[in-house]
Protein backbone atom coordinates (compact mmCIF):
# COMPACT_ATOMS: atom_id res chain seq x y z
CA UNK A 1 0.00 0.00 0.00
CA UNK A 2 1.38 3.30 -1.03
CA UNK A 3 1.70 5.61 2.58
CA UNK A 4 2.11 9.27 2.16
CA UNK A 5 5.61 10.37 4.36
CA UNK A 6 2.82 12.94 5.79
CA UNK A 7 -0.42 13.66 6.29
CA UNK A 8 -2.28 16.78 7.20
CA UNK A 9 -6.03 16.95 7.24
CA UNK A 10 -8.06 19.89 8.43
CA UNK A 11 -5.47 20.83 11.24
CA UNK A 12 -6.11 23.96 13.46
CA UNK A 13 -4.29 24.78 16.67
CA UNK A 14 -5.44 27.25 18.96
CA UNK A 15 -2.94 28.27 22.18
CA UNK A 16 -5.37 30.16 24.98
CA UNK A 17 -3.05 32.04 27.08
CA UNK A 18 -3.45 35.44 29.09
CA UNK A 19 -2.97 37.07 26.18
CA UNK A 20 -5.91 36.28 24.77
CA UNK A 21 -6.40 33.40 22.22
CA UNK A 22 -3.62 32.75 19.03
CA UNK A 23 -5.16 30.65 16.09
CA UNK A 24 -1.52 29.45 15.14
CA UNK A 25 -2.85 27.20 12.32
CA UNK A 26 -6.03 27.54 10.72
CA UNK A 27 -7.17 24.19 8.97
CA UNK A 28 -4.20 23.15 7.50
CA UNK A 29 -4.00 20.49 5.01
CA UNK A 30 -0.93 19.45 2.84
CA UNK A 31 0.87 16.02 1.96
CA UNK A 32 4.48 14.98 1.83
CA UNK A 33 5.46 12.31 -0.05
CA UNK A 34 8.29 9.57 0.51
CA UNK A 35 11.40 10.60 -0.58
CA UNK A 36 10.65 14.24 -1.01
CA UNK A 37 12.66 17.42 0.79
CA UNK A 38 9.60 19.66 1.66
CA UNK A 39 10.05 23.03 2.45
CA UNK A 40 7.51 25.29 5.17
CA UNK A 41 8.25 28.67 4.28
CA UNK A 42 6.84 31.77 6.22
CA UNK A 43 7.59 34.78 8.42
CA UNK A 44 7.88 34.86 11.99
CA UNK A 45 4.66 33.43 13.99
CA UNK A 46 3.57 32.00 10.59
CA UNK A 47 2.91 28.65 12.45
CA UNK A 48 5.92 26.77 11.15
CA UNK A 49 7.38 25.78 14.59
CA UNK A 50 3.33 24.51 15.90
CA UNK A 51 3.10 22.47 12.30
CA UNK A 52 6.42 20.87 13.05
CA UNK A 53 5.73 19.94 17.39
CA UNK A 54 2.03 19.03 15.95
CA UNK A 55 4.22 15.99 13.60
CA UNK A 56 6.96 15.26 15.80
CA UNK A 57 4.23 14.26 18.42
CA UNK A 58 5.34 17.42 20.98
CA UNK A 59 1.86 18.82 20.66
CA UNK A 60 -1.88 17.70 19.97
CA UNK A 61 -3.67 19.36 17.42
CA UNK A 62 -6.80 21.22 19.08
CA UNK A 63 -8.97 20.33 15.86
CA UNK A 64 -8.05 17.68 12.61
CA UNK A 65 -5.15 14.89 12.31
CA UNK A 66 -1.89 14.50 11.29
CA UNK A 67 -0.33 11.21 10.11
CA UNK A 68 3.44 10.83 9.99
CA UNK A 69 4.16 7.66 7.57
CA UNK A 70 0.65 6.50 8.15
CA UNK A 71 0.57 6.98 12.05
CA UNK A 72 -2.20 9.27 13.64
CA UNK A 73 0.66 11.93 15.56
CA UNK A 74 -1.84 11.90 18.83
CA UNK A 75 -2.25 8.44 19.39
CA UNK A 76 0.48 6.70 17.74
CA UNK A 77 3.18 8.27 18.74
CA UNK A 78 4.87 5.10 20.31
CA UNK A 79 5.29 4.18 16.37
CA UNK A 80 6.11 7.54 15.09
CA UNK A 81 8.75 8.21 17.30
CA UNK A 82 11.89 6.02 16.38
CA UNK A 83 11.37 6.50 13.15
CA UNK A 84 11.70 10.11 13.48
CA UNK A 85 14.22 12.85 14.99
CA UNK A 86 14.01 16.01 14.87
CA UNK A 87 16.53 19.62 14.43
CA UNK A 88 15.27 23.22 15.95
CA UNK A 89 17.58 26.26 14.98
CA UNK A 90 18.34 29.18 17.07
CA UNK A 91 18.66 27.07 20.60
CA UNK A 92 21.47 25.81 22.71
CA UNK A 93 20.27 22.20 22.87
CA UNK A 94 22.74 19.67 25.07
CA UNK A 95 23.93 18.94 28.26
CA UNK A 96 27.37 21.67 28.43
CA UNK A 97 28.86 19.29 31.04
CA UNK A 98 29.10 16.14 28.16
CA UNK A 99 32.02 16.59 25.67
CA UNK A 100 29.87 16.45 21.65
CA UNK A 101 30.95 12.72 21.71
CA UNK A 102 29.42 11.83 24.87
CA UNK A 103 26.29 14.05 23.72
CA UNK A 104 25.58 11.88 20.81
CA UNK A 105 26.33 8.83 22.15
CA UNK A 106 24.22 9.72 24.84
CA UNK A 107 20.92 10.16 22.21
CA UNK A 108 22.01 7.17 20.32
CA UNK A 109 21.20 5.47 23.24
CA UNK A 110 17.94 6.49 23.82
CA UNK A 111 17.28 5.13 20.61
CA UNK A 112 18.52 1.81 21.18
CA UNK A 113 21.20 1.97 18.53
CA UNK A 114 24.13 -0.57 20.03
CA UNK A 115 26.97 1.50 21.39
CA UNK A 116 29.74 0.23 18.51
CA UNK A 117 27.49 1.53 15.90
CA UNK A 118 26.70 4.10 17.23
CA UNK A 119 30.33 5.45 18.04
CA UNK A 120 31.20 4.38 14.12
CA UNK A 121 28.46 6.72 12.91
CA UNK A 122 29.48 9.70 15.31
CA UNK A 123 32.53 9.16 13.70
CA UNK A 124 31.18 9.28 10.00
CA UNK A 125 29.09 11.96 11.08
CA UNK A 126 31.68 14.15 12.13
CA UNK A 127 33.48 13.30 9.33
CA UNK A 128 31.25 14.68 7.02
CA UNK A 129 29.62 17.97 8.82
CA UNK A 130 33.48 18.85 9.77
CA UNK A 131 33.07 18.98 13.22
CA UNK A 132 35.68 16.56 14.05
CA UNK A 133 38.26 18.54 15.77
CA UNK A 134 35.87 19.37 18.93
CA UNK A 135 34.53 15.99 19.50
CA UNK A 136 36.11 15.68 22.99
CA UNK A 137 35.32 19.19 23.15
CA UNK A 138 32.85 19.95 26.39
CA UNK A 139 29.58 21.22 25.10
CA UNK A 140 29.29 24.46 26.96
CA UNK A 141 32.65 25.33 24.94
CA UNK A 142 31.31 25.84 21.33
CA UNK A 143 30.38 27.71 19.55
CA UNK A 144 27.13 28.83 17.90
CA UNK A 145 27.43 26.77 14.57
CA UNK A 146 29.89 23.73 16.26
CA UNK A 147 27.09 23.30 18.69
CA UNK A 148 24.68 23.39 15.82
CA UNK A 149 26.35 20.85 13.71
CA UNK A 150 26.43 18.48 17.11
CA UNK A 151 22.62 19.04 16.73
CA UNK A 152 22.13 18.35 13.21
CA UNK A 153 24.60 15.01 13.91
CA UNK A 154 22.33 14.04 16.95
CA UNK A 155 19.16 13.60 14.55
CA UNK A 156 20.94 11.89 11.47
CA UNK A 157 22.55 9.66 14.07
CA UNK A 158 19.64 7.66 14.28
CA UNK A 159 18.97 7.30 10.82
CA UNK A 160 15.37 8.37 11.08
CA UNK A 161 13.13 7.97 8.10
CA UNK A 162 11.59 11.41 8.45
CA UNK A 163 13.31 14.17 9.59
CA UNK A 164 12.50 17.44 10.82
CA UNK A 165 14.28 20.91 10.45
CA UNK A 166 12.82 23.82 12.20
CA UNK A 167 15.22 26.71 11.28
CA UNK A 168 18.39 24.41 10.72
CA UNK A 169 20.25 27.16 9.93
CA UNK A 170 19.19 30.35 11.75
CA UNK A 171 21.55 32.70 12.90
CA UNK A 172 24.40 30.48 11.58
CA UNK A 173 27.22 32.25 9.53
CA UNK A 174 27.39 31.42 5.49
CA UNK A 175 30.10 28.67 5.73
CA UNK A 176 28.62 27.04 8.37
CA UNK A 177 24.78 27.29 6.68
CA UNK A 178 26.24 26.07 3.45
CA UNK A 179 27.66 22.76 4.68
CA UNK A 180 24.63 21.88 6.50
CA UNK A 181 22.38 23.20 3.22
CA UNK A 182 24.81 20.31 1.38
CA UNK A 183 24.90 17.70 3.64
CA UNK A 184 20.96 17.99 4.02
CA UNK A 185 20.71 17.29 0.29
CA UNK A 186 23.57 14.59 0.23
CA UNK A 187 21.79 12.78 3.04
CA UNK A 188 18.10 12.75 1.21
CA UNK A 189 19.90 11.44 -2.10
CA UNK A 190 21.40 8.60 -0.53
CA UNK A 191 18.70 6.36 0.11
CA UNK A 192 15.18 6.20 -1.26
CA UNK A 193 12.66 6.36 1.39
CA UNK A 194 14.44 9.38 3.39
CA UNK A 195 12.02 12.22 3.75
CA UNK A 196 13.05 16.16 5.26
CA UNK A 197 10.48 18.23 6.44
CA UNK A 198 12.81 21.56 6.34
CA UNK A 199 11.29 24.89 7.36
CA UNK A 200 12.90 28.43 6.68
CA UNK A 201 12.03 32.11 6.47
CA UNK A 202 14.98 32.36 3.65
CA UNK A 203 13.44 31.62 0.63
CA UNK A 204 17.05 31.07 -0.86
CA UNK A 205 17.23 27.85 1.44
CA UNK A 206 13.66 27.04 0.14
CA UNK A 207 14.50 27.50 -3.33
CA UNK A 208 18.02 25.50 -3.29
CA UNK A 209 16.97 22.81 -1.29
CA UNK A 210 13.18 21.82 -1.35
CA UNK A 211 11.54 19.49 -4.36
CA UNK A 212 8.03 21.35 -3.11
CA UNK A 213 7.31 24.69 -1.28
CA UNK A 214 4.18 25.34 1.26
CA UNK A 215 4.10 28.93 1.38
CA UNK A 216 2.16 29.45 5.04
CA UNK A 217 0.71 33.05 6.54
CA UNK A 218 -0.77 33.60 9.65
CA UNK A 219 -1.37 29.76 9.97
CA UNK A 220 -2.74 29.24 6.42
CA UNK A 221 -0.74 27.39 3.04
CA UNK A 222 -1.73 29.77 1.14
CA UNK A 223 0.03 28.07 -1.86
CA UNK A 224 2.26 24.65 -2.60
CA UNK A 225 4.02 23.79 -5.13
CA UNK A 226 7.57 23.76 -6.70
CA UNK A 227 9.75 27.02 -6.71
CA UNK A 228 9.55 26.88 -10.15
CA UNK A 229 5.75 26.93 -10.44
CA UNK A 230 5.70 28.92 -7.92
CA UNK A 231 7.27 31.31 -9.38
CA UNK A 232 5.46 30.88 -12.91
CA UNK A 233 2.57 32.56 -10.55
CA UNK A 234 4.39 36.20 -11.03
CA UNK A 235 6.33 35.62 -14.03
CA UNK A 236 4.52 37.72 -15.62
CA UNK A 237 5.46 40.03 -12.99
CA UNK A 238 8.74 41.57 -12.11
CA UNK A 239 9.86 43.65 -9.18
CA UNK A 240 11.13 46.66 -8.57
CA UNK A 241 14.18 47.79 -5.63
CA UNK A 242 13.93 51.19 -5.03
CA UNK A 243 16.15 52.81 -2.17
CA UNK A 244 14.53 56.64 -1.15
CA UNK A 245 15.58 59.66 0.91
CA UNK A 246 14.01 61.54 2.95
CA UNK A 247 11.05 58.97 4.60
CA UNK A 248 7.74 60.13 2.26
CA UNK A 249 4.20 58.75 2.33
CA UNK A 250 4.54 55.74 0.30
CA UNK A 251 0.71 54.79 -0.04
CA UNK A 252 0.39 56.51 -3.19
CA UNK A 253 2.63 53.60 -5.13
CA UNK A 254 -0.81 51.36 -4.78
CA UNK A 255 -3.20 53.11 -7.02
CA UNK A 256 -1.01 53.29 -9.58
CA UNK A 257 -1.92 51.14 -12.44
CA UNK A 258 0.19 47.91 -12.67
CA UNK A 259 1.11 47.80 -9.02
CA UNK A 260 0.27 44.71 -7.31
CA UNK A 261 1.66 45.28 -4.07
CA UNK A 262 4.56 46.54 -2.32
CA UNK A 263 6.75 46.74 0.77
CA UNK A 264 8.33 49.51 2.19
CA UNK A 265 11.40 49.41 5.01
CA UNK A 266 13.00 51.84 6.94
CA UNK A 267 16.57 52.36 6.16
CA UNK A 268 18.85 55.02 7.57
CA UNK A 269 17.37 58.55 6.81
CA UNK A 270 15.30 56.84 4.42
CA UNK A 271 13.18 54.21 2.68
CA UNK A 272 13.67 50.95 1.01
CA UNK A 273 11.02 49.59 -1.05
CA UNK A 274 9.93 46.50 -2.90
CA UNK A 275 7.24 47.02 -5.67
CA UNK A 276 6.04 44.15 -7.32
CA UNK A 277 4.38 45.07 -10.70
CA UNK A 278 3.13 43.65 -13.84
CA UNK A 279 3.69 46.87 -16.48
CA UNK A 280 6.79 48.18 -17.42
CA UNK A 281 5.20 51.59 -18.52
CA UNK A 282 4.41 52.15 -15.23
CA UNK A 283 8.12 52.47 -13.89
CA UNK A 284 8.04 56.27 -14.91
CA UNK A 285 5.12 57.03 -13.12
CA UNK A 286 6.85 55.60 -10.11
CA UNK A 287 9.58 57.50 -10.55
CA UNK A 288 7.41 60.83 -11.47
CA UNK A 289 5.73 59.95 -8.21
CA UNK A 290 8.78 60.14 -5.74
CA UNK A 291 10.25 63.32 -7.73
CA UNK A 292 7.06 65.11 -7.33
CA UNK A 293 6.33 64.39 -3.93
CA UNK A 294 10.05 65.64 -2.98
CA UNK A 295 11.61 62.10 -3.02
CA UNK A 296 15.33 61.52 -3.87
CA UNK A 297 15.82 58.23 -5.54
CA UNK A 298 19.21 56.71 -4.76
CA UNK A 299 19.22 53.61 -6.09
CA UNK A 300 16.53 51.48 -8.61
CA UNK A 301 17.03 48.20 -10.40
CA UNK A 302 14.84 45.93 -11.69
CA UNK A 303 14.90 42.11 -10.97
CA UNK A 304 13.45 38.76 -12.01
CA UNK A 305 10.51 37.28 -9.93
CA UNK A 306 11.47 35.18 -6.69
CA UNK A 307 9.74 32.96 -4.25
CA UNK A 308 9.70 36.47 -1.95
CA UNK A 309 8.05 37.88 -4.61
CA UNK A 310 5.31 35.45 -5.11
CA UNK A 311 4.67 35.59 -1.08
CA UNK A 312 4.47 39.29 -1.57
CA UNK A 313 1.64 39.11 -4.31
CA UNK A 314 -0.44 36.82 -1.67
CA UNK A 315 0.03 38.11 1.28
CA UNK A 316 1.46 41.62 0.77
CA UNK A 317 4.25 41.47 3.32
CA UNK A 318 7.69 40.46 3.35
CA UNK A 319 9.33 37.14 4.42
CA UNK A 320 11.93 38.61 6.83
CA UNK B 1 11.93 -4.25 29.45
CA UNK B 2 15.52 -4.42 27.95
CA UNK B 3 14.57 -1.02 26.63
CA UNK B 4 13.26 0.15 29.68
CA UNK B 5 17.09 -0.66 31.09
CA UNK B 6 18.91 0.40 28.98
CA UNK B 7 17.24 3.93 29.43
CA UNK B 8 17.41 3.98 32.76
CA UNK B 9 21.04 2.94 33.08
CA UNK B 10 21.64 5.96 30.19
CA UNK B 11 19.99 8.09 32.10
CA UNK B 12 22.18 7.12 35.53
CA UNK B 13 25.23 7.84 33.37
CA UNK B 14 24.31 10.83 32.64
CA UNK B 15 23.32 12.16 36.20
CA UNK B 16 26.17 10.83 37.40
CA UNK B 17 28.48 12.91 34.09
CA UNK B 18 25.85 16.08 35.51
CA UNK B 19 26.18 16.10 39.26
CA UNK B 20 29.34 14.31 40.34
CA UNK B 21 31.64 15.53 37.04
CA UNK B 22 31.11 19.02 37.45
CA UNK B 23 34.37 19.76 39.93
CA UNK B 24 37.05 17.60 41.06
CA UNK B 25 35.96 14.38 43.13
CA UNK B 26 37.81 15.95 46.11
CA UNK B 27 35.40 19.01 45.64
CA UNK B 28 31.92 16.82 44.90
CA UNK B 29 32.52 15.07 47.98
CA UNK B 30 33.27 18.11 50.29
CA UNK B 31 29.86 19.14 49.23
CA UNK B 32 27.96 15.83 49.63
CA UNK B 33 29.47 15.59 53.21
CA UNK B 34 30.13 18.63 54.70
CA UNK B 35 26.52 19.86 53.73
CA UNK B 36 25.10 17.25 55.63
CA UNK B 37 27.25 17.06 58.99
CA UNK B 38 26.77 20.87 59.07
CA UNK B 39 22.97 20.45 59.24
CA UNK B 40 22.93 17.56 61.78
CA UNK B 41 25.44 19.24 63.80
CA UNK B 42 23.16 22.34 63.98
CA UNK B 43 20.25 19.57 64.50
CA UNK B 44 22.65 18.62 67.42
CA UNK B 45 23.22 22.07 68.91
CA UNK B 46 19.61 22.66 68.82
CA UNK B 47 19.04 19.67 70.97
CA UNK B 48 21.52 20.40 73.31
CA UNK B 49 20.26 24.14 74.17
CA UNK B 50 16.41 22.28 74.59
CA UNK B 51 17.45 19.97 76.72
CA UNK B 52 20.64 20.76 78.11
CA UNK B 53 22.19 17.56 77.45
CA UNK B 54 23.86 15.65 74.58
CA UNK B 55 25.07 12.27 76.12
CA UNK B 56 23.48 8.93 74.51
CA UNK B 57 19.23 8.98 75.23
CA UNK B 58 17.30 7.46 73.19
CA UNK B 59 14.95 10.73 72.34
CA UNK B 60 18.98 11.61 70.77
CA UNK B 61 19.16 8.06 68.78
CA UNK B 62 16.11 9.04 67.11
CA UNK B 63 16.21 12.82 66.13
CA UNK B 64 20.12 11.46 64.52
CA UNK B 65 19.18 8.71 62.57
CA UNK B 66 15.81 10.47 61.51
CA UNK B 67 17.50 13.17 60.57
CA UNK B 68 20.23 11.38 58.98
CA UNK B 69 18.36 8.99 56.58
CA UNK B 70 16.23 11.86 55.56
CA UNK B 71 19.23 13.55 54.27
CA UNK B 72 18.45 10.95 51.15
CA UNK B 73 14.93 11.87 51.21
CA UNK B 74 15.26 15.44 51.06
CA UNK B 75 18.53 15.76 48.89
CA UNK B 76 16.52 13.32 45.69
CA UNK B 77 13.50 15.16 46.67
CA UNK B 78 15.22 18.69 46.11
CA UNK B 79 17.08 17.41 42.90
CA UNK B 80 14.34 16.23 41.32
CA UNK B 81 12.38 19.59 41.99
CA UNK B 82 14.35 20.59 39.55
CA UNK B 83 14.89 18.15 36.53
CA UNK B 84 12.31 18.45 34.18
CA UNK B 85 12.64 22.53 34.72
CA UNK B 86 16.67 21.83 33.88
CA UNK B 87 15.84 19.37 31.09
CA UNK B 88 13.65 21.55 29.45
CA UNK B 89 14.73 25.30 29.95
CA UNK B 90 18.40 25.13 30.37
CA UNK B 91 19.77 22.35 28.59
CA UNK B 92 16.87 22.59 26.20
CA UNK B 93 16.84 18.35 25.60
CA UNK B 94 13.71 17.43 27.10
CA UNK B 95 11.66 17.83 23.62
CA UNK B 96 14.58 15.65 21.98
CA UNK B 97 13.84 13.24 24.94
CA UNK B 98 10.39 12.79 24.34
CA UNK B 99 10.26 12.28 20.92
CA UNK B 100 13.13 9.52 21.51
CA UNK B 101 11.42 6.07 21.36
CA UNK B 102 12.76 5.76 25.42
CA UNK B 103 10.17 6.23 27.90
CA UNK B 104 10.43 9.34 29.69
CA UNK B 105 9.22 7.36 32.75
CA UNK B 106 12.32 5.65 32.49
CA UNK B 107 14.70 8.48 31.82
CA UNK B 108 13.33 9.77 35.08
CA UNK B 109 13.81 6.75 36.71
CA UNK B 110 17.21 6.50 36.25
CA UNK B 111 18.09 10.58 36.91
CA UNK B 112 16.39 9.64 40.25
CA UNK B 113 18.45 6.47 40.92
CA UNK B 114 21.42 8.50 40.59
CA UNK B 115 20.40 11.12 42.65
CA UNK B 116 19.16 8.56 45.53
CA UNK B 117 22.83 6.38 45.34
CA UNK B 118 24.65 9.48 45.67
CA UNK B 119 23.08 10.71 48.49
CA UNK B 120 23.55 7.11 50.19
CA UNK B 121 27.24 8.19 51.14
CA UNK B 122 26.92 11.42 53.25
CA UNK B 123 24.61 8.64 55.19
CA UNK B 124 27.16 6.34 55.48
CA UNK B 125 29.36 9.02 57.37
CA UNK B 126 26.87 10.63 59.48
CA UNK B 127 26.03 6.97 60.94
CA UNK B 128 29.90 6.53 61.53
CA UNK B 129 30.06 9.98 62.67
CA UNK B 130 27.50 8.71 65.40
CA UNK B 131 30.08 6.27 67.23
CA UNK B 132 31.40 9.42 68.64
CA UNK B 133 27.92 10.33 70.39
CA UNK B 134 27.70 7.94 71.13
CA UNK B 135 24.88 6.67 69.44
CA UNK B 136 23.58 3.31 70.72
CA UNK B 137 23.33 1.22 67.24
CA UNK B 138 21.85 -1.96 66.96
CA UNK B 139 22.24 -3.08 63.25
CA UNK B 140 19.65 -5.62 61.88
CA UNK B 141 21.43 -5.47 58.32
CA UNK B 142 18.79 -7.19 56.13
CA UNK B 143 16.19 -5.52 57.61
CA UNK B 144 18.77 -2.12 56.48
CA UNK B 145 19.41 -3.63 53.00
CA UNK B 146 15.88 -4.16 52.48
CA UNK B 147 14.65 -0.88 53.78
CA UNK B 148 16.61 0.93 51.56
CA UNK B 149 16.16 -1.20 48.67
CA UNK B 150 12.54 -0.21 49.01
CA UNK B 151 13.26 3.61 49.82
CA UNK B 152 14.59 3.67 46.22
CA UNK B 153 11.61 2.60 44.48
CA UNK B 154 8.95 5.09 47.62
CA UNK B 155 11.50 7.74 46.43
CA UNK B 156 11.56 7.47 42.83
CA UNK B 157 8.19 6.88 42.68
CA UNK B 158 7.82 10.34 44.90
CA UNK B 159 10.08 11.71 42.73
CA UNK B 160 8.30 10.98 39.80
CA UNK B 161 5.19 12.59 41.12
CA UNK B 162 6.62 15.61 41.31
CA UNK B 163 8.02 15.52 38.10
CA UNK B 164 4.86 15.03 36.16
CA UNK B 165 3.77 18.02 38.23
CA UNK B 166 7.02 19.96 36.93
CA UNK B 167 6.01 19.24 33.66
CA UNK B 168 2.88 21.39 33.81
CA UNK B 169 4.01 24.19 35.66
CA UNK B 170 6.48 26.68 33.78
CA UNK B 171 8.13 27.81 36.89
CA UNK B 172 8.29 27.01 40.64
CA UNK B 173 10.00 23.56 39.74
CA UNK B 174 12.37 23.49 42.64
CA UNK B 175 9.76 25.19 45.43
CA UNK B 176 7.48 22.30 44.42
CA UNK B 177 10.33 19.81 45.51
CA UNK B 178 11.41 21.85 48.61
CA UNK B 179 7.08 21.17 49.61
CA UNK B 180 7.75 17.76 48.64
CA UNK B 181 10.42 17.48 51.43
CA UNK B 182 9.00 19.63 53.66
CA UNK B 183 6.04 17.58 53.94
CA UNK B 184 7.90 14.38 54.46
CA UNK B 185 10.19 16.44 56.99
CA UNK B 186 6.95 17.30 58.88
CA UNK B 187 4.63 14.26 58.75
CA UNK B 188 6.99 11.61 58.93
CA UNK B 189 8.23 11.09 62.20
CA UNK B 190 12.31 12.01 60.77
CA UNK B 191 12.57 14.14 63.97
CA UNK B 192 9.83 14.43 66.19
CA UNK B 193 6.99 11.74 67.13
CA UNK B 194 4.35 11.55 65.17
CA UNK B 195 1.83 11.28 68.28
CA UNK B 196 2.67 15.39 68.67
CA UNK B 197 1.01 15.88 65.74
CA UNK B 198 -2.73 16.73 65.69
CA UNK B 199 -4.88 14.00 65.08
CA UNK B 200 -5.78 14.63 61.40
CA UNK B 201 -2.38 15.20 60.42
CA UNK B 202 -1.41 12.10 62.17
CA UNK B 203 -4.29 9.91 60.15
CA UNK B 204 -2.31 11.60 57.15
CA UNK B 205 0.68 10.69 57.88
CA UNK B 206 -0.50 6.88 57.91
CA UNK B 207 -0.88 6.95 54.70
CA UNK B 208 2.80 8.33 53.67
CA UNK B 209 5.66 5.19 52.85
CA UNK B 210 8.17 7.44 54.36
CA UNK B 211 6.39 7.55 57.57
CA UNK B 212 7.02 3.33 57.83
CA UNK B 213 9.92 4.21 55.89
CA UNK B 214 11.57 5.39 58.70
CA UNK B 215 10.33 3.59 61.39
CA UNK B 216 11.84 0.61 59.22
CA UNK B 217 15.36 2.48 59.52
CA UNK B 218 14.62 2.75 63.48
CA UNK B 219 14.23 -0.33 63.84
CA UNK B 220 16.93 -1.58 61.46
CA UNK B 221 19.52 0.87 63.11
CA UNK B 222 19.17 0.97 66.64
CA UNK B 223 17.21 -1.63 66.91
CA UNK B 224 13.77 -0.67 68.32
CA UNK B 225 11.40 1.82 67.49
CA UNK B 226 11.09 4.60 70.07
CA UNK B 227 8.30 6.39 68.57
CA UNK B 228 4.99 5.90 70.77
CA UNK B 229 2.50 5.71 68.28
CA UNK B 230 4.60 3.65 65.41
CA UNK B 231 5.86 1.32 68.38
CA UNK B 232 2.70 -0.68 68.37
CA UNK B 233 3.19 -1.99 64.73
CA UNK B 234 4.62 -5.40 64.94
CA UNK B 235 7.88 -5.16 62.08
CA UNK B 236 6.05 -7.67 59.72
CA UNK B 237 3.17 -4.83 60.02
CA UNK B 238 5.16 -2.18 59.63
CA UNK B 239 7.09 -3.79 56.59
CA UNK B 240 3.23 -4.82 55.11
CA UNK B 241 2.41 -1.42 55.37
CA UNK B 242 5.44 0.10 53.59
CA UNK B 243 5.24 -2.16 50.90
CA UNK B 244 1.32 -1.34 50.21
CA UNK B 245 2.04 2.26 50.71
CA UNK B 246 4.54 2.37 47.93
CA UNK B 247 2.78 0.16 45.60
CA UNK B 248 -0.15 2.63 45.87
CA UNK B 249 2.26 5.81 45.70
CA UNK B 250 3.87 3.66 42.09
CA UNK B 251 0.38 3.30 41.02
CA UNK B 252 -0.32 6.73 41.70
CA UNK B 253 2.47 8.53 39.89
CA UNK B 254 2.23 6.23 36.81
CA UNK B 255 -0.94 6.91 36.40
CA UNK B 256 -0.42 10.68 37.13
CA UNK B 257 2.19 10.71 34.77
CA UNK B 258 0.25 9.56 31.78
CA UNK B 259 -2.16 12.11 32.49
CA UNK B 260 0.39 14.59 32.53
CA UNK B 261 1.98 13.09 29.54
CA UNK B 262 -1.29 14.28 27.75
CA UNK B 263 -2.02 17.20 29.17
CA UNK B 264 1.62 18.48 28.33
CA UNK B 265 0.62 17.60 24.87
CA UNK B 266 -2.72 19.07 24.39
CA UNK B 267 -1.12 22.51 26.71
CA UNK B 268 2.36 22.50 24.62
CA UNK B 269 4.25 22.72 27.53
CA UNK B 270 7.31 20.42 26.74
CA UNK B 271 9.32 23.04 25.12
CA UNK B 272 8.65 26.37 27.14
CA UNK B 273 10.80 28.37 27.67
CA UNK B 274 10.01 31.06 30.74
CA UNK B 275 13.01 33.39 30.41
CA UNK B 276 14.13 33.95 34.01
N1 LIG C 1 2.65 27.79 23.69
C1 LIG C 1 2.11 28.84 23.06
N2 LIG C 1 1.22 29.64 23.68
C2 LIG C 1 0.66 30.69 23.04
N3 LIG C 1 0.92 31.04 21.77
C3 LIG C 1 1.79 30.29 21.08
C4 LIG C 1 2.44 29.17 21.68
N4 LIG C 1 3.26 28.61 20.76
C5 LIG C 1 3.14 29.37 19.64
N5 LIG C 1 2.25 30.38 19.83
C6 LIG C 1 1.85 31.37 18.83
O1 LIG C 1 1.46 30.72 17.64
C7 LIG C 1 1.87 31.46 16.50
C8 LIG C 1 2.69 30.62 15.58
O2 LIG C 1 3.92 30.35 16.19
P1 LIG C 1 5.05 29.44 15.55
O3 LIG C 1 6.12 29.31 16.55
O4 LIG C 1 4.45 28.21 15.02
O5 LIG C 1 5.54 30.34 14.34
P2 LIG C 1 6.79 30.13 13.37
O6 LIG C 1 6.27 30.13 12.00
O7 LIG C 1 7.58 28.96 13.80
O8 LIG C 1 7.58 31.47 13.60
P3 LIG C 1 9.16 31.73 13.77
O9 LIG C 1 9.68 31.99 12.43
O10 LIG C 1 9.18 32.94 14.63
O11 LIG C 1 9.75 30.55 14.44
C9 LIG C 1 2.60 32.68 17.02
O12 LIG C 1 1.70 33.76 17.03
C10 LIG C 1 2.97 32.29 18.44
O13 LIG C 1 3.02 33.42 19.26
MG1 LIG D 1 9.52 28.71 14.50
Amino acid sequence: MHVNAIEVRNVWRIFKSRDGIVEALKDVNLEVRKGELFGLLGPNGAGKTTLIRILTTLLLPTRGEAYVLGYNTAKEEDKIRPLINMVSGGEYSGYGLLTVKENLWMFSQFYGIPSRVAKGRILELAKELKFEDILNKKVRNLSTGQRQKMNIARAFLTDPKVIFLDEPTLGLDVEVAREIRSFVKRWITEKEDRTVVLTTHYMHEAEQLCDRIAIINEGKIIALDTAENLKKRVSSEFSLLLRIAPKIDVSWIKNIEGVLNFISRVEDDGLRLRIIMEREESIGDIVDGFIRRGGKITYLSKEEPTLEDVFLKLTGRGLE
Amino acid sequence: MREHIRTIKTAMWLDYQITANWTRPITFFTYNIAKPVGASLLLLAMYYVVTGRIMGTMALSFIYVGNAFYMILGQVMMDLGWLVHEDREHYQTLKYIMISPSSYYSYLMGRAATRFLLSVFPVIFLLLLGLLIPIPYRFNYPLLIFTTLFGWIFMVSAGLLLNTITLLTARYGGSIGEAFAGLFYLLSGVIFPLSVLPEYLTKFALFLPSTYWFSLVRRSVLGVETDPFLSQLSLNLCIGLFFLTTLCFLVLSLAFYFSMDYLARRKGVLEMITTY
